[in-house]
């Protein structure tokens, strides 16, 4: 072989040899460590207009927007943002506390039952174990939103689907992330300061680990477990 | 939270089951025909553990108002206990005989006719001394559309009927009614044991069932937001919102099986020209007006 297609043959190899390098390096590169944000997405919009108008639709539109903007704050909160119910953050005293600040997305009826149903609403008890959490799916199946004779919507029920895998700050188990899941069901009533939870239906899931609590449904659709 | 839930469970039980009973009360155009009105000075603390009484009076009038020249055809207080999760339908023949607005006594579907069905509900609270908080007035001719839309509803008929004068042919047992059978079954007076007390029973018959629809259908909580549109359409509630929707979460939580249907119980005679009842209520009234349990 002469020199020159020798040197070619190295350069080529060369080329493979770092493509393959920086291929097997983007595979194995880590997640971004970011913040996640929610972004719950809306399925079904039922509009519930006793007059059956035209514009309903359009008019249920806007609320399912509305409760849209209105689950992403809570989600942001209940389950995105681990570290703020974490031990040392509740000990910092320099925030708001999570489920004072969770408290504020509620009636005031229901505001009162959120610390003793916390482990269901939110990930209360994983602030200290969690790094932080990557949501996988943030779906809104059905929204069903209530319109009055004057246009105006008093109530909305949204069902929610979410999904995340929880990163542990501790993997020497070699536990990679912990599954969470997060079915709830929200009734929601419109104010002059916006939306709230009027009542809800929830159930949290960390691997093995349940939660579910209600507020304001019967008490045979009501369990507990943690 | 369990006071706080029993709060709103005792509200939401009374919307909720009130729903259901209007349910069993109609409409087709929207109310002033049918509507539910809180009773002017009442007051009602589901808080506190107050039971709650709801007047439901039903007009056979053909067109117009319910109380234009359309007697009470249906009367029934119906009885809560929020704490106890039970209560009670109490139900009153249409001829009964009771102490009248301008004096003396009058069969009370002859009141509703006369003085309206505001002034049938005073005579009630005052004959029973049962602390009526709200009254719905009911349309027969607006139930048919009503019961159509929430799809029918299941109903245990007590023994058969083959009534022409109501329409109603059902063999005993449970029969899926539409709109039009549920009205034939609570007109129903000529085949039934007891004539009118029979017919005013079956009435309570029908509440439960629409009641039990209510609660099997409204656990879907889109369902139940549903089941207010329809309310909505037929309904006058002047009564808070709010309370209309704490109550359907209470109806939730009642079982019907733990609500008593009780017909008082009396005996039929003559005031001057006019078939009466004499009513004979025992111990009855002091019984449902103490918490609401027969």
């Amino acid at each position: 072989m002469s020199l020159k297609k020798l040197a070619i043959a190295l350069v080529i190899l060369a080329l493979v040899a770092t493509g393959a390098y920086l291929a097997v390096t983007v595979l194995q590169k880590k997640p971004e460590v970011g913040l996640s944000t929610a972004s719950l997405s809306a399925g079904e919009v039922l509009a519930l207009d006793p007059l059956d108008r035209p514009d309903a639709g359009q008019r249920a539109g806007e609320a399912s927007k509305q409760t849209i903007r209105f689950l992403n704050r809570y989600y942001l909160l209940a389950m995105l943002r681990p570290e703020r119910w974490s031990s040392a953050n509740a000990a910092s005293g320099k925030a708001t506390p999570p489920a004072k600040a969770l408290e504020a997305l509620f009636t005031t009826d229901a505001a009162a039952a959120v610390e003793a149903n916390v482990k269901s609403l939110a990930l209360a008890d994983l602030g200290d174990t969690l790094d932080r959490v990557v949501p996988t799916q943030q779906f809104v199946p059905r929204i069903s939103v209530q319109i009055e004779d004057d246009g105006s919507v008093p109530f909305i029920v949204a069902t929610v689907e979410f999904r995340a895998n929880g990163i542990p700050k501790d993997d020497s188990d070699g536990k990679r992330y912990i599954s969470i899941v997060h079915e709830a069901t929200y009734w929601l009533q419109a104010g002059v300061e916006g939306l709230r939870i009027f009542a809800y239906q929830a159930r949290l899931t960390a691997d093995e680990l349940t939660a579910s609590n209600a507020f304001g449904v019967p008490q045979r659709f009501r369990e507990r477990s943690w | 939270m369990r006071s706080r839930t029993n709060t709103l469970a005792s509200i939401a039980l009374a919307t909720g089951f009130l729903a259901a009973v209007l349910g069993a009360s109609a409409l087709s155009a929207k109310p002033a025909d049918t509507a539910l009105h809180r009773v002017e000075g009442a007051e009602w603390k589901p808080e506190a553990g107050e039971t709650l009484f709801v007047a439901v009076l039903g007009s056979d009038a053909r067109t117009g108002a319910a109380d234009a020249k359309g007697g009470c055809d249906a009367i029934h207080i119906i009885a809560i206990n929020p704490v106890s999760k039970a209560g009670t339908i109490l139900n009153f023949p249409r001829d009964s005989y009771l102490p009248s607005p301008g004096g003396g006594s009058r069969k009370i579907t002859d009141t509703c006719r006369t003085a309206g069905f505001e002034a049938a509900v005073d005579i009630l609270r005052n004959e029973t001394r049962i602390d009526i908080q709200y009254y719905a007035r009911t349309q027969f001719s607006h139930f048919q559309s009503l019961i159509d839309e929430l799809g029918g509803v299941d109903v245990d008929v007590p023994y058969s009927m083959n009534d022409s004068f109501s329409g109603a042919h059902f063999p005993k047992g449970s029969v899926h009614m539409a709109g039009g059978q549920a009205l034939s079954f609570s007109r129903n007076r000529h085949d039934t044991p007891k004539g009118d007390f029979s017919r005013t029973e079956n009435q309570g018959i029908l509440m439960l069932a629409t009641l039990r629809k209510f609660r099997t259908e409204a656990a879907d909580w889109h369902r139940m937001l549903a089941y207010i549109r329809v309310a909505r359409r037929h309904v006058n509630l002047t009564v808070p919102l709010n309370d209309v929707v704490k109550m359907g979460f209470l109806a939730l939580e009642i079982d019907p099986a733990s609500i008593q249907n009780v017909t008082v119980p009396g005996s039929t005679g003559q005031a001057g020209d006019a078939s009466v009842v004499f009513l004979e209520p025992g111990d009855i009234y002091r019984r449902v007006a103490d918490d609401g349990i027969y």
